[in-house]
């Protein structure tokens, strides 16, 4: 069939430049690779300055090492701390004032100062910070009301306040709506696996504007036109090339962080589905281009604008969760988000095919409104 | 006839050079829309992190009808949490679910029994795991409540008091002030801030596909013949080399200045001291140049040389930590981080917006100009062979 | 007096002396000891095949390559890769098209003559010159890449001209151009030539050489086999004009009478032609017409083949000029 052999065609020229075998293949499993480093042990570092340790301080470090997955960094200073907050090396930063101990025990109130890096994991670190503190504060209030009872120092009550043994009467569980439990948490880089692979997919896609430009320059195009085939025979070729590519790529990615991270894709046919879909998208975005720009220095910038900012916008960098709402409705105008919101829906609440129908759906009219537009234009530009 | 000094004959091919780069219009997206692009993307999408700017809205369903429900209303009060009847457990998870309510708290029957002394019960959150900070926010209440709980327990127990001295205890709880406060003060530290960040991290970034088109244009005037000509001018050859490595300084310096006053005053980025900003991007654009040049050496052709500049810049832009905080990993890679030129530029910037005095910028200004005199040294040697008919 | 006697001597003086010329590229040499010599205002053609080393002579000579021995003097400074005070006597116009296709003609010149030293005044009263003498005035504010092939290659030429070198270098230049481009070019040499520009010719055309150039020097294998004007290359053969008489009745008898002629050194007959060799034939032509006619032949066509270029390069080298 003639659309097949444009397929192998195109197959043959992409993989004949090896530069494309690095950004295609190489680059993203690099990324994987670095994400997962960064991001893929569970446990949340907290750095900590504490000053003159007293024993209050050093049990609330104490009770904060405790809490599940956190592990705290003790540092000398604040500016040392902040420098390591904003680097990375910790994502959040607390500083016990040198006099916490003195205040408290002489029954005034002690403030500590905490900041975080603006990340996905700050309201989780923040609530087990506060759990923490709170554990504490429940010590000292108990014990100050003994005081006052009972009189004596508040040492004297602190220690009786903790020799007792009792855990709260009132248990907090977590369901989810949907029902069931809620699920654990994801961790940053199960959550960025997903997302990660959205955007190598559009971003590979986009470089197909840039194989379609060659092609017309070559006059390949149009002498392609000039034989039997119709645009549309064409256009499916191509389109059909770097389809196969794009989820040569994926399913790179999937096997790559399932093997290496474990990462969890979920239901595979609600996978399947999604990836098919978008990088179909992907797909038609990256043949508009192509059918927009004559040269290929300048379609490249404008694929990798266009490949990265929707990736931005829709979701691919920061978790669609975290934005505002207003933003988070804008965000739907990208492909990108509405398959983050399909993976989403798989992933963490378990769905199936079933459950992401209608995110597949729109990918699917997305995928079908670019490709007509891209063909429409690229007879446009041939003939004239 | 008046020779063209070998200053002037540079400058000229500058100026040919950037008038060819405008009228193709690439350099303008790869150094100017492409980064601002990303920057205000990220900068915008990236901000909604703090739970502070959003309000919450949470459900609660009494089915405790006792003094605990009233006790959480006032404990939202003052906080972005607005709280609201759900109602029956079936409903507030419904409304959770269609996303009306952020998350639901079940106040269980016996709660405020539970409070004074009675038998131990569960408050149930109910949340989208898709909006995973509202369910936080709700759990945080919970958790609250719980230790408040435990504080009117403890004290209780420790006083070895019957149930009514645990009434005046529990008032005596709930009227205490909380002795620890947590003051996040995220937001007065302007380096932490994601718009800052992501100004400079995409700025850096896209400054090495900017400077390209200085050393890889030597290739294409080679390949097109006119580098003969310009060879067969009465110019020295330092000249030729000289104009395109000023093409590359002039197209990295606009990029990132562009950048620079745009994302301070459109986007609100903090760049800090405009002499420290100034010369962080001097020393980064120097180093960007002499390292995109050492690379086109190896290229044999534009094409070629353009491809391995894309793969060297995504790769320094990624250790460097343009995408993410690549610290965070540790070890080797937070290592590696440290030969990038992204690195440098990027930690100095924060030092200096973080309100540092200009002597932070030394370092960082050092290390650029020595990847910078370092790779530009061996790109020299390298580039003689470039400069051949 | 003395002054104007220097002036003359420097006029007399050669715009480009090469002598003993090598360059190897690796195991190949490609030019072997060139020399020759080109006067002010004169224009000599370097003819020979692909591969003879004409490329890499002009490029030693134009100032971009080194050669390995030997040297080249252009209006009396020494040339060699880094002497730009000589380059700017020189105008280059290679083979390939060089120009930059996303400038306009007007900026492309404009370029390359502030380059070349001039000043802001003069290159714009230069350039409009070269427009003018190129023919893209009209078109001068389009860029280079919307111009047909044969206006791309007027202007690549024309680059070479904006400093009024004393010597112009052009490098094959009408190597797959087409007829009417490839005459304008020729025009265009031949006017500049008689205006007092020296022109320094490659070619593998023997046409061009035999209608362009006052010396041609045939070049093969990096050698330098001969030089010197039309004539004087001819006359190295000592060949002979070939006259073909095509006509009917007594050919043989004609024939013989011919060979009667003094200046007929053959006569032969074939396929209902005479066919003679002689020397100078134009003189003797009458003379043949004359003798063959009263032998009783009526002539239908005459032929006179005169020995030329391609034939002294076959002579000299045993291969034929064109691939």
């Amino acid at each position: 069939m003639r659309v097949l052999a444009i397929v192998r065609t195109e197959l043959t020229r992409v993989f004949r430049w090896r530069a494309n075998i690095f950004f295609l293949l190489i680059m993203p499993m690099g990324l994987i690779l670095l994400l997962g480093m960064a991001f893929g042990n569970s446990n949340t570092r907290v750095g900590v300055v504490k000053g003159e340790s007293g024993s209050l301080a050093r049990q609330l470090v104490a009770e904060l090492g405790l809490q599940p997955g956190l592990e705290t960094r003790s540092y000398g200073n604040k500016s040392a701390l902040e420098k390591a907050v904003e680097r990375g090396y910790v994502s959040a930063g607390l500083v016990i004032p040198g006099n916490y101990d003195r205040l408290l025990r002489t029954g005034k109130p002690a403030s500590i100062d905490y900041f975080a890096r603006p990340d996905s994991l700050a309201p989780q670190v923040r609530l087990a910070v506060e759990a923490a503190v709170s554990a504490q504060g429940s010590d000292l209030t108990a014990a100050r009301i003994f005081q006052r009872t009972r009189g004596g120092t508040l040492g004297g009550a602190l220690e009786r306040v903790s020799a007792v043994k009792v855990g709260s009467p009132v248990g907090v569980r977590l369901l989810a709506a949907g029902g069931g439990k809620y699920p654990r948490s994801r961790g940053q880089f199960q959550q960025s696996a997903s997302t990660q692979l959205l955007l190598f997919a559009f971003l590979s896609a986009l470089t197909g504007a840039v194989w379609l430009i060659e092609t017309r320059r070559l006059g390949v195009a149009r002498r392609m036109l000039s034989t039997p085939s119709s645009t549309r025979e064409i256009m499916l070729g191509i389109m059909l090339g770097r389809w196969v590519i794009t989820l040569m790529q994926s399913l790179l990615i999937v096997v790559f962080s399932w093997l290496v991270f474990s990462v969890n894709w979920g239901d595979p046919l609600g996978t399947g589905a999604i990836i098919l879909a978008f990088s179909l998208v992907a797909v038609g975005a990256g043949l508009l281009i192509g059918t927009l720009f004559a040269s290929e220095q300048q379609a490249a910038p404008v694929g990798m604008i266009v490949g990265l900012t929707f990736a931005a916008i829709g979701g691919s960098m920061a978790p669609l969760e975290t934005f505002p709402a207003t933003m988070r409705k804008i965000a739907h105008i990208t492909p990108h988000a509405w398959a983050n919101d399909a993976f989403n829906t798989l992933l963490v609440n378990g769905g199936g095919l079933s459950s992401v129908w209608l995110d597949v759906v729109v990918l699917c009219a997305y995928a079908l409104v670019l490709l007509t537009l891209a063909t429409w234009r690229l007879r446009r530009v041939l003939t004239s | 006839m008046r020779r063209s000094g070998p200053m002037g004959a540079a400058f000229l091919i500058t100026a040919k050079d950037l008038r060819q780069r405008l009228r193709d219009r690439s350099a303008l997206l790869v150094a100017v829309v492409a980064p601002l692009a990303l920057a205000f993307a990220l900068g915008v999408t990236i901000s909604g992190f703090s739970a502070g700017s959003r309000t919450f809205q949470l459900g609660l369903v009494d089915l405790d009808h006792g003094p605990a429900a009233s006790g959480f209303s006032r404990a939202a009060a003052d906080t972005p949490v607005t709280l609201q009847d759900a109602g029956t457990r079936a409903r507030a998870r419904r409304l959770v679910k269609d996303g009306k309510l952020d998350a639901a708290i079940v106040l269980p029957r016996g709660l405020s029994a539970a409070t004074l002394g009675g038998a131990s019960v569960r408050i149930d959150v109910i949340g989208d795991p898709k909006n995973s900070i509202g369910t936080l926010v709700a759990r945080s209440f919970a958790d609250s409540y719980a230790s408040y709980v435990r504080t009117i327990a403890v004290a209780s127990r420790a006083l070895g008091s019957g149930s009514a001295a645990t009434v005046k205890v529990a008032g005596e709880v709930a009227s205490a002030k909380s002795p620890i406060s947590v003051g996040d003060v995220s937001t007065t530290k302007k380096n932490l801030d994601p718009k800052t960040y992501y100004a400079a991290a995409m700025a850096v970034f896209f400054l090495f596909f900017a400077v390209q088109f200085g050393i890889s244009s030597l290739l294409n005037e080679r390949s097109d013949g006119t580098l003969s000509r310009m060879l067969a001018a009465p110019i020295p050859r330092r000249s030729i080399l000289g104009g395109k490595v000023m093409t590359s300084l002039a197209l990295g310096l606009t990029s990132m200045i562009v950048l620079a006053l745009t994302t301070r005053y459109a986007l609100g980025a903090h760049w800090g001291n405009p002499l420290g900003a100034g010369a962080l991007i001097v020393c980064a654009v120097l180093a960007a140049t002499a390292v995109t040049a050492l690379v086109a050496t190896f290229a044999k052709t534009a094409e070629q040389a353009n491809a391995w500049l894309s793969i060297v810049s995504v790769v320094l832009g990624m250790l460097g930590g343009s995408f993410f905080p690549v610290a965070q990993a540790g070890g080797v890679l937070a290592t590696l981080s440290k030969l990038t030129p992204h690195a440098w530029f990027l930690s100095g910037l924060q030092d200096l917006s973080s309100g540092g005095a200009l002597g932070v910028i030394v370092e960082p200004a050092l290390v650029l100009l020595a990847i910078a005199g370092g790779c530009g040294a061996v790109a020299l040697v390298r580039i003689r062979r470039l400069i051949e008919p | 007096m003395v002054r104007n006697r220097l002036l003359d001597e420097k006029q007399k003086s050669p715009v480009l002396t090469c002598e003993g010329l090598r360059k190897r590229f690796g195991e190949i040499e490609a030019v072997r000891g060139v020399s020759f010599e080109i006067a002010p205002g004169e224009s000599y053609g370097l003819l020979g095949p692909n591969g003879a080393g004409k490329t890499t002579t002009i490029l030693i000579v134009a100032g971009l390559l080194e050669a390995d021995a030997g040297e080249a003097i252009v209006a009396g400074r020494r040339l060699t890769t880094k002497s730009v005070a000589a380059k700017s006597a020189i105008g280059f116009v290679p083979q390939d098209l060089a120009i930059y296709l996303d400038l306009t003609a007007r900026e492309n010149l404009t370029f390359f003559s502030r380059l070349y030293g001039l000043s802001g005044k003069e290159t714009r009263r230069r350039v409009d010159e070269v427009l003018e003498i190129i023919g893209l005035s009209e078109r001068a504010g389009d860029q280079a890449k919307t111009y047909s092939g044969g206006m791309k290659r007027r202007l690549n030429i024309g680059i070479g001209l904006l400093h009024a070198p004393s010597l112009l270098i052009l490098d094959e230049p009408t190597v797959g151009v087409d007829p009417q481009s490839r005459n304008a070019i020729l025009e265009s040499v031949e006017q500049l030539s008689g205006q007092g520009m020296a022109v320094l010719y490659t070619t593998h055309y023997m046409e061009e050489a035999e209608r362009l150039c006052d010396r041609v020097g045939i070049i093969d294998r990096g050698e330098l086999k001969a030089e010197g004007t039309r004539e004087e290359l001819v006359a190295l053969l000592g060949e002979h004009d070939k006259v073909h008489l095509a006509g009917s009745g007594h050919l043989d008898a004609a024939a013989k009478a011919c060979t009667g002629i003094a200046a007929v050194q053959a006569a032969s007959v074939a396929d209902g032609s005479i066919e003679l060799l002689v020397e100078g034939a134009s003189a003797v032509l009458p003379q043949i017409l004359t003798t063959v006619s009263a032998a009783g032949v009526s002539v239908h066509s005459v032929e006179v083949d005169e020995p030329n270029l391609e034939a002294v390069f076959l002579h000299l080298t045993g291969r034929a000029l064109r691939d």
